[in-house]
């Protein structure tokens, strides 16, 4: 009886401490982000500590989010048309698409770089490239606009790009693919004899950041991947990471892959532009798009025709070879600007190679021999330490100023934190799913501004709501401030977050701009009185020099537009008042709105096809009388 | 007891002397503002930049000149002096409003539409608020300037208004 009771007692105290245990276990499960909430939330009103720029990858754009909060504030058109805003549609924009293709209204945009000065972020520019038709553009910060472009010549592909050096002199290109350069029609198995690569350096003004491709340097023939600038004891070198040193011209996947070692490219920039100087590089033909919004805010295409090139093989000390395991991709100077971390992403661990030995092993002559005349240096001779078995295919590092990097993990969707000296991993949290770059505010600058790092992941699977076949990419928000990464938001993202830079919001939000001054407004077409509006034809073409202010346009009565007619509705928003654009649409037009800007002047063309009377109207609701904000053109055959 | 009553009496005197005595911060007249609380000098001459009485010099035809071009700009995509636009005609505007209120109503219409009774009953009236134009404040007095030297001439036909722009139709072809 006794021994029953005392079973029973014990059964009972057994299931009680099973339901803690089962209730514990749920209960962490349920609310395990503990103060997550708290860390990420904005309060109605009040503003992020940070912007961040995140590019759209396929989509041809930047978006804007805040962080901690991951709202989005703004999508940027950089390489794609977007018809919200009538950009790569009206005449004033069309031109930053222009390439020697022609025009082309999409590109690839994969890697935003906010402008540095002393190797820290200054909130002047962002800079992005474009793959697939190697161009790279520029966004003014103060407006949030994109306000240059400039296609890369003899590239096949600008993947490596638009890496910065530390003060943002030059804007660093390599080409993906390799290709015959200049291009010609050979059989592509002759890629060994033919094919070559360059490492383009387009400088930047200080004063206006206006771009112009300052040189070229002709490399062997392999895959220029990924980029980062020395600094500190390393400023004046940049850093390529590369692949296919097998040169397969078929079958990558694993024609590419056999090589135990690829090489990290190391260009000592400071030199190459000494060669300019000293008028040692060739002038080769080229033929190539400069397209910028000129000092009345139009868009201007100049075509360029010669590049000038120096050729790697023929300056001994311009380029080294750094043998890297195993195809890497990321290529990332730590704060200090000593070691260089390389993402072997079919490597075991992540190689990181020392400056200081670089140097030492070139002075020492410690060279295993060389690739198509570039000198290779022993790997043994510049190896700083390896993370050893960090996780599966290691891409990207960015440093929090902390003594520690963060290496993103593709395979095994992680990040890794790991310390920079000692080469242990110390951390680890999973991503959900895939990550490819990651981002820590002013992670690749001299100073990093730390606190949280983003990880851009680009497959969601079960994470959202499903949205058919297509799932949102994403981000992820995780704090790296204590001993251990706390994961505390996911956003979705427009596009592919390919890659992103963050920085305080105090380096941008006092100089955003509000409105164009109207008396600055030199746009030729624009008017800067409503009384100003009128019609103008020249043979078939017209131009309508047209004003907008809460709520009319004039003028709002057109007559004499006849059926084949060009008719330019040049539009002038005459605001100037902060968040007063005004929109303009008209009844069949061929492209799209025109969002224009307070103080813009923004024109569209339309090519009225049959007679009638054709409404237009105020797109964006500006004020309570914007549906009263119409008028009507009168179209004669 | 007394003496307590006393004590409080004069606690009383110095909050009342110390409120009354102390200038009212910017931050402070806001605040009043935003809470609907306007004075009896805002309520005839507006709120904004203007917070006294101005003296009025003669009308100065220079002024009144450059007022004119400003009007022509700025004004008249919205008013004319005599014929019915987007706002209110300002022919008589100086007669019927202080210029305390016209400089205020010209340089802060924001605030005017939204915490100014009469500018709210404008707002309920024109289902809009004035829009800012950038007029700065030398901008704001030789429009009075432009607007006294008009107040008392007589009414024009709407073609011949300063800034009347309703183009011709295009030449046809």
């Amino acid at each position: 009886m006794q021994k029953k009771q005392i079973t029973i007692i014990i059964g009972a105290i057994g299931l009680l401490l099973l339901l803690l245990v089962v209730g514990c276990a749920q209960k962490q499960e349920a609310g395990g982000f503990g103060d997550a909430p708290a860390k990420v939330y904005v309060a109605p009103g009040s503003y992020d500590e940070f912007y961040a720029f995140m590019s759209g990858g396929f989509s041809g754009q930047v978006s804007v989010y805040g962080l901690p909060s991951g709202r989005l504030f703004r999508v940027i058109p950089v390489f794609s048309q977007d018809p919200e805003k009538g950009y790569g549609y009206s005449e004033e924009t069309k031109p930053l698409m222009m390439t020697s293709h022609g025009f082309i209204p999409w590109d690839d945009a994969h890697h935003p770089q906010l402008s540095v000065t002393d190797g820290q972020t200054d909130g002047r520019w962002l800079f992005i490239n474009g793959n697939n038709t190697p161009r790279i553009a520029r966004i003014d910060l103060t407006t949030f606009e994109t306000v240059e472009t400039i296609e890369i010549p003899n590239s096949g592909g600008n993947h490596g790009s638009p890496y910065l050096t530390p003060n943002t002199e030059y804007v660093v290109a390599s080409t993906r693919f390799s290709v015959p350069i200049p291009q010609k029609d050979v059989p592509i198995s002759s890629y060994k004899e033919n094919f070559k690569g360059t490492i383009s350096y387009i400088k930047v003004d200080s004063a206006t950041g206006r771009m112009n491709l300052a040189f070229q340097i002709l490399v062997p023939g392999i895959n220029y991947d990924l980029s980062r600038a020395g600094k500190g004891p390393s400023h004046g070198w940049s850093f390529f990471s590369s692949y296919n040193s097998e040169q397969a011209n078929t079958q990558l996947e694993v024609n590419a892959s056999q090589n135990d070692k690829d090489f990290i490219a190391a260009v000592n920039w400071k030199l190459a532009e000494e060669l300019v100087a000293q008028g040692k590089g060739q002038a080769w033909p080229a033929n190539y798009f400069h397209n910028y919004m000129d000092a009345a805010d139009v868009g201007k295409s100049e075509t360029m025709n010669s590049v000038t090139i120096l050729n790697a093989k023929e300056h001994p000390g311009l380029v080294y070879y750094i043998p890297t395991p195993k195809s890497p991709h990321g290529c990332d100077v730590d704060p200090s600007g000593e070691y260089i971390v390389a993402g072997g992403k079919l490597a075991a661990l992540i190689p990181v190679h020392s400056f200081s030995k670089f140097k030492t092993a070139i002075e020492n002559k410690e060279f295993d021999g060389e690739f198509d005349g570039i000198p290779i240096v022993k790997y043994e001779s510049v190896l700083a330490g390896e993370v050893k078995e960090p996780g599966l295919g290691p891409l990207h590092t960015e440093f929090d100023g902390q003594g520690f990097g963060y290496t993103s993990m593709f395979l095994s969707s992680e990040i890794v934190k790991w310390k920079l000296g000692t080469w242990e991993v110390v951390d680890r949290i999973p991503t959900y799913y895939s990550i490819g770059h990651l981002m820590i505010p002013g992670g690749d600058t001299k100073q990093p501004y730390g606190k949280y790092v983003v990880a851009l992941n680009k497959i969601t699977k079960d994470r959202y709501l499903p949205t058919g076949p297509e799932l949102t990419q994403s981000a992820q928000l995780i704090d790296i401030t204590g001993d251990k990464m706390k994961l505390l938001l996911d956003f979705p993202t427009i596009g592919e977050p390919h890659y992103a830079q963050a920085c305080p919001t105090t380096l941008i939000k006092d100089k955003s701009k509000r409105w164009y001054p109207i008396e600055e407004n030199h746009n030729p077409f624009a008017i800067k009185a409503e009384g100003e509006a009128r019609v103008e034809r020249d043979g078939k073409t017209v131009h309508v020099y047209m004003s907008t202010i809460r709520t009319h346009f004039a003028p709002d009565n057109i007559e004499g537009i006849k059926v084949g007619d060009k008719v330019y509705f040049h539009v002038t928003n005459l605001e100037q008042d902060w968040d007063v654009p005004h929109g303009f649409s008209v009844f069949g037009a061929n492209n799209s709105e025109l969002l224009v800007m307070p103080g813009q002047t923004r024109t569209i063309l339309w090519e009225p096809k049959q007679a009638g009377v054709i409404p237009f109207y105020c797109t964006d609701f500006c004020s309570a009388l914007h549906q009263e904000m119409q008028g009507w053109i009168r179209v004669s055959s | 007891m007394n003496r307590f009553y006393s004590l409080l009496a004069l606690l009383t005197l110095v909050a009342v002397v110390g409120c009354s005595s102390a200038p009212e911060t910017d931050a402070e007249r806001q605040a009043r503002w935003a809470a609907g609380n306007l004075n009896s000098w805002e309520t005839e001459h507006g709120i904004g930049p203007v917070t006294e009485d101005i003296q009025l010099a003669a009308v100065d035809p220079a002024k009144a000149a450059s007022g004119q071009d400003i009007f022509i700009k700025k004004c008249a995509t919205c008013h004319y002096l005599d014929h019915k636009k987007t706002g209110p005609m300002l022919r008589d505007v100086t007669k019927r409003r202080s210029s305390e209120y016209v400089l205020n109503q010209i340089l802060n219409p924001e605030q005017m539409g939204k915490l100014h009774p009469d500018g709210r009953k404008l707002v309920a009236q024109y289902a809009q608020f004035m829009t800012i134009q950038g007029i700065t404040r030398e901008n704001a007095d030789d429009l009075l300037h432009f607007l006294r030297s008009e107040a008392d001439k007589p009414a024009l036909p709407a073609e011949q208004q300063p800034g009347f722009g309703t183009p011709p139709p295009p030449p046809t072809n």
